[in-house]
């Protein structure tokens, strides 16, 4: 792109780019400029929207013992009075980084004793606090339950109350375990590192902490005796797809509580979930995740069972095979590659296959085991000795007997074809086709 | 990456100035193109956007020898038009200035719609008040990596005059984004 006539010297357009883009540099600070804080910008917007005037940080005891955490939340108020956790919208800062690290407001100790303060800001409010790191010595456990009593295969939080020499209580690393065979077999902590007990069964269990002191001792804390109540009253296990399902679907089950109380509850992970046969369908206990591994054309039935306390449920379901696009008859043995001809000498059989095509991705071609096969000569009984060449219409066995007297090969037409479901004729492909194919079959003296 | 593209930069800024000394004896190395336009830009934060507008000029070079054929440099500076309001909150734009490689097809001809990539460096001035929050208005400058492309086509045929349409990303990092749309008109010396 020029002008030619251009009424500006070129040598004054020069001049003028060049001081552009010196001034555009200058402006930029050679690319080295300090950025902006985009946190807070995005804190104002939301502040806008929220209607917060007014921030601070919620009480706490400040003082965190160095191998513990402990949650700050930022509070925001509006002009109204209502207030609202800001924790994952605000910056938060410590003046010494090296003592731990802070996201969302849980702060997580790197293990060194100190003092640091603690700033929170929220669209350039802000409010601080001096928090203590301890290293006060742990002296006692005490595990505590909401209410003592937990309905059979729910899961259940405990909290531990960590007593330190200092006579303060902080968060401490600690780990759970039930204490005897009994509890084990009735429920279980899935990480030993949280308080969250999964049950299985009705009974009793006994739980304990466990925290270590500073020269390395084991502290334990009193037995916790748990009851986990015989309260369900049905169990029921639902799919989120249909329970008709094609070969390689997968689907999530559901088992649902029902409690004395009327409470209903998903269980799922808790509800020992089982395939009544894995080769046909599998699922994953923890997740409730069904694959459907092998179908059928007919569809083959596979129980999904659930028990909770003895309280069992079923699901039916029915794996289905997709459907065929196209098939072709292959020889007996080898991979499935197609052949123009199958043989057999007299006094010998051989036992053609249908290799099978099905419609979508993700499904090789494979031989076909149905038993909705039909197989024939195509050519009129009375051209070939029916008697000593025979065909078996339902397996496609074609056996001939040793007495047939040939002196040159004898060539017949196979034919075979999947009828349709329940029915005598033959079946449509997915690709509108018939599902039948021949074959010539050499017979050699 | 800032400091390397400046480099970049000072060294075609050599390049170009060896040109300049060389005009005398070939014919129009350069080729230098100024530009006005309204920018209508989209700041997002917090799930909000805003649209204040900008009028950015532009001036750049382009590279007509050999080796930096169809590459260029374009200096950009832009000042406020119009703030935005949201929640009673305003967010203007008070200053916008951008550096840019540009990379256009050498084969491009004077009256072929001609298509761009810009890559550079942005810096963008942001000014929030929000009345109800005791901390007043809030400016900061953002400056990052910038990218994006630019149409340019002839006004009339004959005539040094191009609209000319740029769509450009200046910022963005995990809670602020501005991107603009500029509509405007190139002289081509």
């Amino acid at each position: 792109m020029r002008s030619k006539g251009a009424a500006l010297s070129r040598g004054a357009a020069y001049s003028l780019t060049l001081l552009l883009v010196a001034g555009v540099l200058g402006l930029t600070g050679c690319g080295g400029g300090d950025n902006g804080d985009s946190a807070r910008v995005a804190q104002t917007v939301d502040a806008s929207k929220t209607g917060v005037v007014s921030v601070a940080l919620e009480d706490n005891q400040g003082s965190i013992h160095v191998s513990g955490n402990l949650q700050f939340n930022l509070i925001g108020t509006d002009k109204d009075g209502k207030q609202s956790n800001l924790n994952d919208k605000t910056t938060w800062t410590l003046s010494d980084p090296r003592l731990g690290d802070i996201k969302n407001g849980l702060f997580t100790a790197a293990g060194q004793v100190g003092t640091f303060t603690l700033t929170a800001s929220y669209a350039g409010l802000t409010d601080s606090q001096l928090v203590t790191l301890t290293d006060a010595d742990l002296i006692g456990i005490t595990v505590e339950h909401a209410s003592g009593a937990v309905d059979v295969c729910l899961n259940t939080q405990f909290t531990a109350k960590a007593l330190f020499k200092d006579g303060k209580y902080y968060n401490y690393p600690l780990t759970w375990s039930l204490v005897d065979p009994a509890s084990r077999e009735l429920a279980s902590f899935a990480d030993e590192t949280k308080p969250e007990l999964a049950t299985k069964k009705s009974g009793a269990v006994k739980v304990v902490a466990k925290g270590k002191n500073n020269a390395g001792e084991v502290i334990t804390s009193p037995e916790y005796i748990l009851n986990i109540d015989p309260s369900i009253v049905a169990l029921v296990l639902t799919s989120d797809k249909s329970t008709e399902m094609n070969q390689g679907q997968t689907a999530t089950a559901t088992a649902t509580a029902e409690y004395r109380s009327g409470a209903k509850a998903p269980i799922t992970a808790n509800a020992s979930l089982r395939s009544s046969n894995e080769t046909v369908m599998t699922v994953n206990p923890a997740t409730g995740l069904i694959t459907a591994v092998a179908g059928t054309r007919l569809g083959t039935e596979v129980n999904l069972t659930a028990n909770c306390d003895s309280t069992p449920a079923v699901l039916p379901l029915k794996i289905f095979k997709p459907e065929i696009r196209t098939m072709e008859i292959i020889g007996e043995t080898g991979v499935l590659t197609s052949t123009e001809t199958i043989q057999v000498r007299v006094g010998g059989d051989v036992d053609p296959r249908i290799k099978v095509n099905y419609a979508g991705t993700g499904f090789d071609p494979e031989v076909y085991t149905g038993e909705d096969v039909k197989w024939r000569f195509t050519e009129d009984s009375n051209s070939y000795d029916a008697d000593k060449i025979t065909i078996d219409g339902s397996s496609g066995l074609i056996k001939v007997d040793a007495s047939l007297v040939l002196t040159v090969n004898q060539i017949l037409t196979v034919e075979a074809r999947i009828t349709k479901l329940n029915g005598e004729d033959t079946e449509v492909g997915s690709d509108g086709n018939e599902l039948k194919d021949t074959i010539k079959l050499t017979i050699r003296p | 990456m800032s400091k390397r593209l400046a480099l970049l930069i000072s060294a075609l800024s050599l390049a170009s100035v060896g040109v300049q000394a060389q005009e005398t004896k070939t014919e129009e190395p350069v080729d230098f193109h100024v530009s006005g336009q309204a920018v209508y830009t989209k700041v997002k934060a917090s799930g909000e956007s805003f649209s204040p507008s900008l009028f950015q000029l532009k001036a750049d070079i382009e590279f007509n020898f050999d080796n930096l054929r169809g590459i260029g440099l374009q200096g950009m500076v832009g000042m406020p038009m119009s703030d935005d309001k949201a929640n009673g909150m305003t967010l203007e734009l008070t200053q916008q200035s951008g550096i840019y490689v540009t990379l256009t097809d050498p084969d491009t001809k004077p009256d072929d719609l001609k298509v761009s990539i810009l890559l550079g460096y942005a810096s963008t001035e942001i000014e929030t008040s929000l009345p109800s929050l005791t901390t007043g208005q809030n400016k900061d400058t953002f400056s990052d990596f910038s990218y994006g492309f630019t149409l340019q086509d002839q006004i009339v045929a004959g005539e040094p005059f191009y609209w000319t349409l740029d769509v450009l990303r200046y910022y963005k990092d995990d809670d602020l984004r501005v991107d603009g749309l500029g509509l405007g008109v190139t002289y081509a010396f």
